[in-house]
């Protein structure tokens, strides 16, 4: 830690933060303001501190991070969200103790700006598993399970290892059942990515001509895994 | 496959010949199928019992199967922000190759994201497992964002020092937001509270944001006490959007609030 910029008040060091991270050239940066500021916000866990740098976060280093705010207009979660999410996610684990891991301004960046990204990915995910559940099975997307209740605990590892192997034996199963390299690819559409018809003639118009095409071969090859015995026990024996 | 073999309840169809599986398998899909075919199912307990049998098994199936092969979406992130070690960034590039989801999520995250104007991905150390916050974004997942509507008659709670200031109280179902504004010398200070009576969410150490609602308005952050109250200090007058964010992912939204004092 600086020995000077210590007794620096969280105002001008709040000025000068912004003054230094809106340089263009970022060689003629000084990251100390902006690091001492994060630090008594983040390492000493300082509400003032941290709200300078909330917004200092907000209106100069994440502006540039989302390029396109207008996809979001639809969504419940604005690009605004995410980055109040992000912030408010990377505080709740730097905050105190494991904060001195992080000796400067640019791996907080760093850290702060992939947390983005990952909370943006695994909302596009979330959202399109929604999409194909609504899809495929309109009536039963309430019987889904939560999503809840799906995150590991000690009491349900054991069992979810062997639902995982259930769910191998299945996997080597059905491309035992399929050796055709295109009903395997097929099955993957179907099953794995849930594409639509439609959507399967546009990724693979020189396999499946037009839809009736990708109908007709789905029927067969579900028909096919669904008469094995085998197949069916493994998949009774999951639910 | 569709033989209801252990099917005690219907052993035989109706009315011979049973329904073909393709025939079922239409029928699960929504096609087009001739009424004689609904007519047959309502009365058929057999054909019924093995379209109910083939549905649970392809139900499974593709519960089982959906993207069973695709990198987490972290990962995935990881892939565009490019901080994965080649061996891991190879296995991804040769599943996006084979995946029209993955490309899609790709092609997304790197419309979203200025990949370009990033910060230069140096490892952070002891950088907090991810793992951790995982259970947020399955909150999000549900996109659970609830809005908040106004009360007409404030509920007088823990709010700090509240008996002389203006009250403004806000719900939805069992959770309930309270503000207290007071004048100060340099602005207005804002007690809040949460009174969440189902108590699902951790609110303890989220983060509340007051957005103003022109665009040149100061925002304004603070985090939750044990206590799940919260302070703003020195908010200048104005209209505001207030985001009160869970540890545990939900959002809590008040909108356009006249903090005035």
């Amino acid at each position: 830690m600086n020995m000077e910029l210590d007794i620096v008040p969280h105002g001008h060091l709040a000025e000068r933060c912004a003054e230094e991270s809106s340089r263009r050239d970022s060689r003629q940066r000084d990251d100390r303001f902006c690091y001492e500021l994060i630090r008594r916000a983040f390492g000493l866990e300082d509400e003032v501190a941290l709200g300078f740098v909330f917004n200092i976060y907000i209106t100069i280093w994440s502006k540039s991070w989302i390029r396109d705010t207008q996809s979001f207009e639809s969504h419940a979660v604005t690009a605004d969200d995410f980055k109040s999410i992000t912030f408010q996610k990377v505080y709740s684990q730097l905050k105190g103790a494991p904060f001195s891991s992080f000796t400067s301004l640019n791996a907080v960046l760093a850290y702060l700006y992939k947390t983005l990204a990952r909370t943006i990915a695994e909302y596009n995910r979330s959202l399109a598993a929604r999409q194909s559940v609504a899809r495929a099975h309109p009536a039963v997307d309430e019987d889904r399970p939560d999503a809840e209740e799906n995150i590991p605990s000690a009491e349900n590892v054991s069992e979810d290892a062997e639902k995982k192997l259930t769910w191998e034996k299945i996997e080597h199963r059905v491309y035992f059942l399929l050796p055709d390299k295109n009903d395997q690819v097929l099955f993957d559409c179907w099953a794995k990515q849930q594409l639509s018809r439609a959507e399967i003639v546009s990724e693979f118009g020189q396999i499946w001509a037009d839809e009736n095409a990708v109908r007709v071969a789905l029927q067969r090859i579900r028909r096919h895994l669904l008469k094995d015995v085998t197949l069916r026990d493994l998949l009774n024996d999951i639910r | 496959m569709s033989t209801p073999e252990n099917d005690n309840s219907a052993m035989e169809c109706i009315a011979p010949p049973a329904l073909s599986d393709e025939v079922l398998l239409a029928v699960l899909d929504g096609d087009p199928h001739s009424r004689q075919i609904d007519e047959h199912l309502e009365q058929c307990a057999y054909c019924r019992a093995r379209l109910e049998r083939m549905r649970m098994d392809e139900q499974s199936l593709l519960s089982g199967m959906y993207r069973v092969d695709c990198p987490p979406a972290d990962r995935l992130a990881d892939y565009v922000m490019d901080t994965l070690i080649m061996s891991e960034r190879m296995k991804i590039e040769q599943h996006i190759h084979r995946c029209a989801l993955c490309q899609r999520e790709v092609a997304s995250l790197r419309a979203i994201l200025q990949v370009d104007d990033e910060p230069s991905m140096e490892q952070s150390p002891q950088e907090p497992a991810w793992e951790q916050i995982k259970g947020f974004f399955r909150a999000l997942e549900n996109q659970f964002v609830r809005v908040l509507t106004p009360l007409p008659k404030p509920t007088y709670g823990q709010l700090k020092g509240s008996a002389h200031n203006r009250l403004l109280s806000y719900g939805s179902d069992a959770l309930s937001v309270m503000l207290s504004v007071e004048k100060v010398i340099d602005g207005l200070k804002i007690n809040g509270s949460i009174i969440d009576t189902e108590g699902q969410s951790n609110w303890n150490e989220g983060l509340v944001e007051l957005r103003g609602i022109e665009a040149d308005q100061e925002r304004y952050i603070t985090v939750i006490d044990e206590d799940e109250t919260f302070t703003f200090e020195r908010v200048k007058p104005g209209s505001f959007n207030l985001s009160i964010f869970a540890t545990s992912g939900e959002i809590l939204r008040l909108q356009k609030i006249e903090l005035t004092p």
